[in-house]
């Protein structure tokens, strides 16, 4: 190729900034490749994972993944309010709306997701909204600031947020779900239910299995919604949370493969059906599967910045493990693996403590030997643990039952120093313990150092005190002074080999 | 500490008709320990294993606590007003047969004295009836006929001088262990004695039998018939004795002409030895009893059949002397009081006839009362039916349960439904037949009364009370005399039951002149001093020093008007509800060991409910197999009028083609295991006892698609909520929790959801699941209050090992970990319950004789078992026949040593 290889990165969402990221630390800026990158939004990337945290005072900048000084530094071209209307694959060419035209030898679809909002009469009021990017969120804002009551429709992991950020707006808030349980992905029927108790002793309605047929004018509030079976509920304001669909129309209109029900189909290199575009995120199907959390997202991210440098690294996407870890407004919330039990024959074990408000349960293979599934609700205490046994496959030493139940005489932890070096400890940045040690070897000695040169706990966060135990245990074995360099970043290419310690 | 003051209570058994003399030692007014009372003629000291556990049943679950009327708290006098003016009104408007009482053998004397005077000398209706219509009216009617008044020829002490003791419809094992363990005993003293047992079913009782006679059921008439003809055609016959004292013979013995033994071995299905041996032996022993009970009595035909047993003793003369006679046994502490009073529809009081004009004059002239019922009332059944049809109004049931113990309980429902005024007084607070109560009214139980009773041998015991009434309770001839007082009648101003004693022992003797053998003018007169400490007393007891006291019929004498016996022709009768295509199968009936009656009082017993813990059918294997039942499957059984669901029991004792279900099961604590629906309303002509030993059925087995054992502590109130949402449910007590075997036709997927939320518990739940399996439990301030066991198939989870865990103060990690893994420690998987005094299991009494351990006696030095009530010594002797291993030209039967 007589040309530095033209990359255009369309959507600029968590995922796309992960593949800039990805593959400027990758290249040579100068010689190798040149990367564009296309936002449809106003502004360059930032934090949708704590996007709620944008009620609690923190603005859009303190969201901010990136800006523009980064990206140049970066030698990154990019361009917001820039949305792609359209691929000529033949001339490898994109324009946008503006009409302008760029050329790729790699395009990278990063389109994410839109929120789905059912079809219900009336959903289209002027205060029924989304909750999904800024714009969404001053809309909200907007709304709450003539509004009393406020309805999130849908119970998920979002809709909760959602929740959260109506009730700090200073809305009487409901939840309205179709299913039984809230978050019923990411937690079972028994952890629902304490969820449900827990989010309604915070002084949120929730009403379960509802389903929505109908948004009306209001009596005592500007609109009411009627429920099947005859109910109804008074609201000012209604946001929907009810899923997301992924943003594929590019891929329709241009004829790459979609799903039956949505997504571009792309392959374990993530490429679309076009070998010279990719897609990655949310709006990717892989395996009839789409990811909706940010880690699987990232990894995605990984292996297509990988593979377009070069089309013969074995590095492939192989799934993602959806475990997650969380607080909502307060409530700690964990999922594992199979968190339903659903494997053929597995074995679960459940401690649910009315008293305390606790709700535990795992979930093992047929033998009861690994951990292949948890649900943690009141008390995430024992993430950590379970979710190192179950990304590791660790064969478990004890009963499972004494994983979780506060009877058992001696709680069973894996030390960190039993951990295989290659153990996954940062999910969404797939960041393994060897990865952290060479690190912290390397001198980054502490947190941030580790945060800096790995990214490792820069994503959800969940994993902070296993990169600390690692970080203090490296230190100890080793005798590491404080003083050290300042960290540099260090990618995989550019590990410091052990014998140059010493 | 201060020491409590001991005293000792001597009373009576609650339970069947042996009226076992009991001592209860007191510490307080506590009682501390209950033994059998040494001196009393009934036992001698002992005591079966549910006299044993009398104690406890003295408890105040399930007690009301004061009068209710519409399920409103009323007092006592708001009540008794109420029911008297009720009562007023109803007979005012429709006459005295409008109203009803429905009493019990359960009843003391006294109480039951006092009822009937009430109804039959001041309504001036003879409508008063008892649940001993159920169990021997047929046996009262037989003796009557044969004998001209309900006498019972025999005493207990005639079983230990017999040659020949011939059990015939009686599982004298289960129903009255002590007599059974006295009939073990002087068989052992005596070697040349014979036990023959004739039962359609190989009953425990069969484990001392010389001689076994499994007939078709309903039989029993033309066996004896035969024996009738037998011994008129061997010239066998006590001539003297048919000539002197009885009348009637030859058109007796001409009824038996075709009973040849070829016809009565094809009629009973008996081979020609089997009969033939069995007559040759009442025919050459010097003395015989038969020995006969509800399998006699239970029948449409049940009074022909006493008097066909009846007719043979006459015959033969082997009645009236040592080790001889007819011996009718009840089942109920004082049915026998009740027959004495008069305490049935067709009785007037104290063994005098109901339309006979002289002995109405007679008891009328005694009582100085209004009036007089000058004609039989409605008998249970047709009380009920009465009922049902509107002609009775109103109806005041005591101390019993006619929802489960009469036949066709749908039926029973139904009338108690229709009927303006239901007044139920009972000493528990709920029951199948106080659902239906307008009035509850709360009456004293066992331990709380103060009475006499009659025993089957005409022995008249004192029970007293060791606690102190609970609550608000009364004593039935009390709230008796209240409403009758009330209602504006003189002649109920008893203060304590010795005065109603006194009137009842002169109203015997009234006028008798040796007319009546039920005389008790020797117990007239006594001060209340010296009721109270009356000894056991058999009657007659005649003041005078020429009198023996117990002796009847002295010089042969009877109490017809001629003095004479009378031979009745029997035809004998099949039962009338008979099997069809449809309904193919026959359904027997009966007690087992361990429970009695509708279980309210032994039900509360942890201890007596471990040795049988759910009901049951039994079945043939040759049935089993064609109809596709397993061992405990579940298994439904259908009549014509009613269904019922229990456990299968496959077992070779039955003939093929005939079942067996216990009648204890009641719906508070299963949700269909009463037999009583299976039984249609069929009663013997003449004494009005259902038939409820034999209807026809058909029996499929039933699956359900979840399980649940359910264990939960005994403080939780949960039952209705647990028990209202499944299909099929039992409940089993023991001592620190509940168990409630629960079936779903449609599966609970959330089961953790769904203990949580019938349970009401709150605390540490903590659960496994593996595919259909689920084992939940809960932990409340350490202690387990809460066990689930969730399959797609029935399994049992053994109620002692969870108990043992529901008693823990603090369970453990490993107890959990038992529960979570449903793995009893080793303690606990020791198999069945046999010896319920020491709690000795099957497994280690199984390997005690598969190392060598041949004999009960030996076993019971051994393990214990069988040494206290001895109520389990069959199970044992039917144990090591079924395990020991015989070495090479060993005798078997040196086995039977019971």
């Amino acid at each position: 190729m007589n040309h530095k290889q033209r990359v255009v990165v369309v959507g600029n969402g968590m995922v796309g900034h992960h593949f800039v990221e990805q593959i400027t630390s990758l290249i040579n800026p100068s010689s190798d490749a040149e990367v564009t990158v296309l936002s449809g939004e106003e502004r360059l990337a930032y934090d949708r994972v704590h996007l709620s945290e944008f009620f609690a005072g923190k603005t859009a900048d303190d969201l901010a993944l990136t800006n523009e000084q980064i990206y140049a530094d970066w030698q990154v071209r990019f361009y917001t309010n820039a949305k792609v209307t359209h691929i000529n694959r033949e001339k490898q060419q994109v324009t946008t709306s503006e009409g302008a035209i760029f050329d790729y030898d790699k395009l990278v679809l990063a389109t994410g997701s839109f929120p789905f909002v059912p079809p219900i009469p009336g959903k289209d009021r002027e205060h029924c909204l989304v909750y999904r990017t800024i714009a969404d969120l001053n809309a909200i804002k907007h709304s709450a600031s003539s509004s009393k009551v406020g309805v999130v429709i849908g119970g998920g992991l979002l809709g909760l947020e959602a929740a959260n950020a109506l009730k700090q707006l200073g809305l009487e808030t409901h939840v309205v779900e179709f299913a039984p349980q809230l978050m019923g992905v990411q937690v079972d029927g028994g952890g629902g239910r304490l969820l449900k108790d827990k989010i309604s002793a915070l002084g949120v309605q929730v009403h379960t299995s509802m389903a929505t047929e109908e948004i009306v004018d209001g009596d005592s509030c500007r609109y009411k919604m009627c429920f099947k079976g005859g109910e109804t509920l008074e609201t000012d304001l209604i946001l929907f949370s009810a899923g997301i669909r992924p943003y594929d129309n590019l891929a329709r209109e241009f004829d790459l493969a979609v799903g039956e029900r949505g997504g571009i189909v792309i392959n374990d290199h993530c490429q679309t059906s076009d070998q010279n575009i990719y897609a990655i995120g949310e709006c990717a199907l892989w395996s009839n599967f789409i990811f909706g959390l940010v880690a699987p997202g990232y990894a995605m991210a990984k292996i297509a910045a990988k593979h377009i440098l070069s089309s013969h690294s074995d590095c492939a996407f192989t799934g993602a493990d959806m475990s997650t870890k969380l607080k909502l407004m307060g409530v700690e919330v964990g999922s594992i693996g199979d968190a339903h039990g659903r494997t053929q024959d597995a074995r679960s074990y459940v401690f649910d403590d009315q008293l305390s408000g606790v709700y535990k349960k795992i979930v093992t293979d047929p033998a009861g030997t690994r951990l292949i599934g948890a649900v943690l609700v009141g008390d995430t205490s024992d993430y950590d643990n379970l979710l190192q046994y179950h990304l590791n496959d660790l064969a478990l030493s004890v009963a499972p039952e004494s994983l979780i139940f506060p009877l058992a005489p001696t709680a069973d932890t894996i030390s960190i120093a039993d951990l295989p070096a290659e153990a996954m400890i940062c999910s969404c940045h797939q960041v393994t313990k060897h990865t952290i040690e060479q690190a912290v070897l390397a001198g980054a000695i502490d947190l941030v150092g580790v945060q800096t040169v790995t990214k490792a706990c820069t994503g959800c966060g969940s994993c902070k005190s296993r990169v600390n135990c690692i970080i203090e245990h490296c230190v100890t074995e080793h005798s590491l002074a404080v003083t050290q360099a300042e960290p540099k970043r260090l990618s995989d290419s550019a590990l410091i080999p052990v014998t140059e310690l010493a | 500490m201060t020491t409590l003051k001991e005293s000792l209570i001597q009373t009576t058994c609650a339970y069947c008709g042996v009226g076992c003399g009991v001592d209860v030692a007191l510490a307080g007014n506590q009682p501390t320990q209950l033994e059998g009372m040494p001196e009393h003629p009934a036992n001698y000291g002992r005591l079966c294993v549910k006299g044993t556990h009398l104690l406890d049943t003295i408890s105040n679950e399930n007690r009301l606590s004061a009068p209710e009327i519409n399920n409103k708290q009323v007092s006592w006098s708001e009540a008794s007003d109420y029911v008297a003016s009720e009562f007023s009104k109803i007979i005012a408007e429709h006459g005295p047969d409008a109203v009803a009482f429905y009493v019990s053998g359960q009843l003391l004397t006294e109480d039951y004295y006092i009822a009937n005077k009430f109804m039959k000398g001041y309504i001036g209706s003879a409508n008063i009836d008892t649940n001993s219509r159920l169990c021997m009216s047929s046996a009262v009617a037989g003796y009557k006929r044969a004998f001209g008044e309900d006498v019972v020829p025999c005493d207990y002490e005639d079983l230990e001088h017999t040659e020949l003791l011939i059990l015939i419809g009686s599982n004298a094992a289960w129903t009255h262990p002590v007599l059974y363990q006295r009939i073990a005993r002087a068989k052992r003293m005596n070697p040349t004695m014979k036990v023959v047992v004739i039962d359609p079913r190989r009953t425990d009782s069969a484990e001392l039998a010389d001689r076994f006679l499994q007939l078709k059921p309903g039989t029993d008439a033309a066996l004896y018939n035969g024996l009738l003809r037998y011994l008129a055609d061997n010239q066998l016959l006590d001539d003297d004795f048919i000539a002197k004292h009885t009348d009637d013979f030859a058109t007796a013995l001409a009824a038996t002409q075709s009973w040849t033994i070829d016809e009565v071995a094809s009629y009973c299905e008996l081979s020609r030895h089997e009969v033939s041996q069995f007559y040759s032996e009442f025919a050459t022993s010097a003395s015989a009893i038969s020995f006969y009970s509800m399998g006699i009595n239970q029948s449409s035909s049940g009074v022909d059949k006493c008097n066909a047993i009846i007719n043979a003793h006459l015959a033969s003369g082997k009645l009236l002397k040592t080790g001889s006679g007819p011996f009718s046994i009840t089942g109920q502490p004082n049915a026998m009081g009740g027959r004495e009073v008069g305490g049935l529809a067709n009785q007037l009081a104290a063994h005098l006839d109901i339309e006979n004009e002289q002995h109405q004059s007679l008891v009328k002239r005694f009582w100085q009362s209004p009036t007089i019922a000058t004609q039989a009332g409605a008998k249970a059944l047709d009380m009920f039916d009465a009922i049902r049809a509107g002609k009775i109004k109103a109806v005041w049931i005591m101390a019993t349960n006619p929802m489960v113990s009469l036949p066709n309980t749908d039926a029973i429902a139904e009338a108690l439904k229709a009927c303006e005024l239901v007044v139920v007084s009972d000493c528990v607070a709920s029951n199948d037949t106080l659902d239906y109560a307008h009035v509850k009214l709360p009456s004293t139980g066992w331990g709380e009364k103060e009475g006499t009773v009659t025993n089957s041998e005409r022995r008249i015991s004192r029970q007293r009370a060791i606690i102190a009434p609970f609550a608000g309770a009364k004593n039935d001839w009390q709230i008796l005399c209240d409403v009758a007082k009330k209602m504006g009648f003189s002649g109920f101003d008893f203060t304590q039951p010795s005065e109603i004693f006194d009137e009842w022992a002169r109203l015997t003797s009234f006028e008798n002149n040796g007319s009546r053998q039920l005389n008790l003018s020797a117990l007239a007169g006594m001060s209340s001093r010296e009721y109270n400490a009356l000894r056991p007393i058999q009657w007659p007891c005649i003041k005078g020093d020429n009198y023996q006291h117990g002796q009847v019929f002295s010089q042969n004498q009877f109490s017809t008007t001629n003095k004479k016996a009378r031979f009745i022709a029997i035809t004998p009768q099949l039962p009338k509800q008979v099997t069809s295509s449809e309904y193919p199968l026959v359904m027997n009936s009966g007690r087992i060991r361990d429970q009695w009656h509708t279980m309210t009082r032994t039900g509360k017993s942890a201890t007596l409910s471990t040795h049988i813990t759910r009901p049951y059918i039994e079945l043939h294997p040759k049935d089993a197999s064609r109809l596709g039942i397993n061992n405990d499957d579940l298994v439904r059984a259908q009549s014509k009028v009613g269904e019922v669901i229990a456990n299968a029991k496959i077992t070779d004792s039955l003939r093929a083609g005939e079942c067996f279900m216990p009648i204890h099961w009641n719906q508070q604590f299963a949700s269909s295991a009463n037999v009583g629906k299976l039984y249609s309303s069929i009663a013997d002509p003449i004494s009005g006892q259902p038939e409820t030993k034999f209807t026809a059925i058909k029996l499929q087995p039933v699956e359900f698609s979840q399980y649940m054992d359910v264990f939960v502590n005994k403080q939780s109130n949960c039952q209705a909520d647990l028990t209202a949402q499944s299909d099929y449910w039992l409940k089993v007590n023991a001592s620190n929790c509940s168990q409630y075997q629960l079936a779903f036709n449609d599966v609970i997927a959330d089961a953790l959801y769904w203990c949580q939320q019938s349970s009401g518990i709150k605390g540490q739940w903590s659960g496994f699941y593996e595919g259909a399996t689920q084992r939940i439990q809960c932990i409340a301030n350490g202690r387990l209050v809460f066990v689930a066991m969730v399959t797609n198939e029935q399994v049992t989870t053994s109620i002692e090992w969870i108990n043992h865990l529901f008693s823990q103060s603090a369970l453990n990690f490993a107890q959990l970990q038992s529960l979570l893994t449903a793995t009893p420690d080793e303690e606990f998987s020791q198999g069945r319950q046999i010896c319920s005094c020491f709690k000795v299991r099957e497994k280690p009494i199984v390997d005690a004789i598969k190392a060598g351990t041949h004999r009960v006696d030996e076993l019971g030095l051994q393990l214990q078992c069988g040494t206290n009530c001895g109520s389990c010594k069959t199970e044992l002797s039917q144990l090591i026949k079924r395990h020991a291993v015989i070495a090479q030209g060993q005798q078997i039967d040196v086995l039977v040593t019971v």
